[in-house]
């Protein structure tokens, strides 16, 4: 971590709203980035964002500057993230994440790019699956920061990756 | 070995394919500093009012309950103190259901 992030973080720490202000924007773009490849939906990103900015002010003095910063974000966010979706009934979660895809899949072809069957296979991986494949393959945590993340064991973390890999592969075989 | 290339292959093709899937979103602008500052301040303003509303909350229901549990002890004894046993365990029985209700999801999942 920068020493300019570290003194933000003191300053914010101290109750400086201004320090935590820039502190957040800083990473803003980052959570936005890793809230749409966790959700595949960007509306639902934008939201999270805002819910993680807020809880991150909440929570500022309880940061302790063992993991990154952006990690610390990271953390808040699937954490929101697994919440809401417990609280959402099966269908409309459903609807919801079709609506997502789409939302991402029209982004790419106003741009005349094509849709990837990789990323429409991944969307379609259950929610632990996706966020364990992505934090442990994109981003590169070990098992443990990810148990950590998510509050699973090791373990737990090491069978949904391998899961969520093994779902892929069968996924692209059978479109090819 | 062949199995070990596969992986490999995959992992490549989604580590490119998010990464194709980030430039989508490289335009999007981060809120500017004031605009931020906005909105960690309104949302202080409106944490402030609603711990405030809640501590507000929180004494009223304690002095209801406290009357009523008083009163209970005062003129029917014996119903107080079954209260007392029966209350943790349908605490306990409900933090066991969600405990397994969730088991149950991640299963689903």
């Amino acid at each position: 971590m920068s020493e300019g992030t570290l003194e933000l973080i003191r300053q914010a720490q101290q109750g400086d709203l201004s320090a935590l202000a820039g502190l957040l924007r800083e990473h803003y773009n980052f959570l936005f980035k890793y809230l749409i490849k966790a959700t595949m939906d960007p509306s639902l990103a934008e939201e999270l964002a805002q819910d993680t900015v807020v809880r991150a002010m909440e929570k500022i003095g309880s940061y302790n500057g063992t993991s990154a910063f952006s990690s610390w974000l990271i953390t808040i966010a699937t954490r929101l993230y697994i919440d809401r979706k417990r609280r959402w009934k099966r269908e409309a979660d459903w609807l919801r994440q079709e609506r997502g895809t789409a939302a991402i899949r029209w982004r790419f072809e106003s741009r005349n790019m094509e849709w990837s069957e990789v990323l429409d296979a991944l969307s379609r991986l259950p929610l632990p699956q996706r966020i364990s494949v992505l934090l442990k393959h994109y981003y590169g945590y070990s098992y443990e920061e990810i148990g950590s993340i998510m509050e699973v064991p090791p373990g737990t973390v090491k069978s949904r990756v391998s899961a969520g890999l093994q779902q892929l592969r069968k996924e692209l075989k059978e479109d090819e | 070995m062949n199995n070990d290339t596969g992986d490999k292959k995959l992992l490549n093709k989604l580590s490119a394919e998010l990464d194709r899937l980030d430039a989508q979103y490289d335009d999007i602008p981060a809120p500017s500093l004031p605009a931020m500052q906005q909105f960690l301040a309104a949302e202080a303003i409106r944490r402030r009012r609603q711990s405030r509303r809640e501590l507000l909350l929180f004494w009223l229901a304690a002095l209801f309950l406290l009357s009523i549990v008083l009163a209970v002890l005062g003129f029917a004894p014996a119903v107080y103190w079954v209260l007392q046993a029966v209350i943790p365990l349908a605490a306990l029985g409900g933090l066991a259901a969600v405990r397994i209700r969730r088991r149950l999801e991640e299963r689903d999942q």
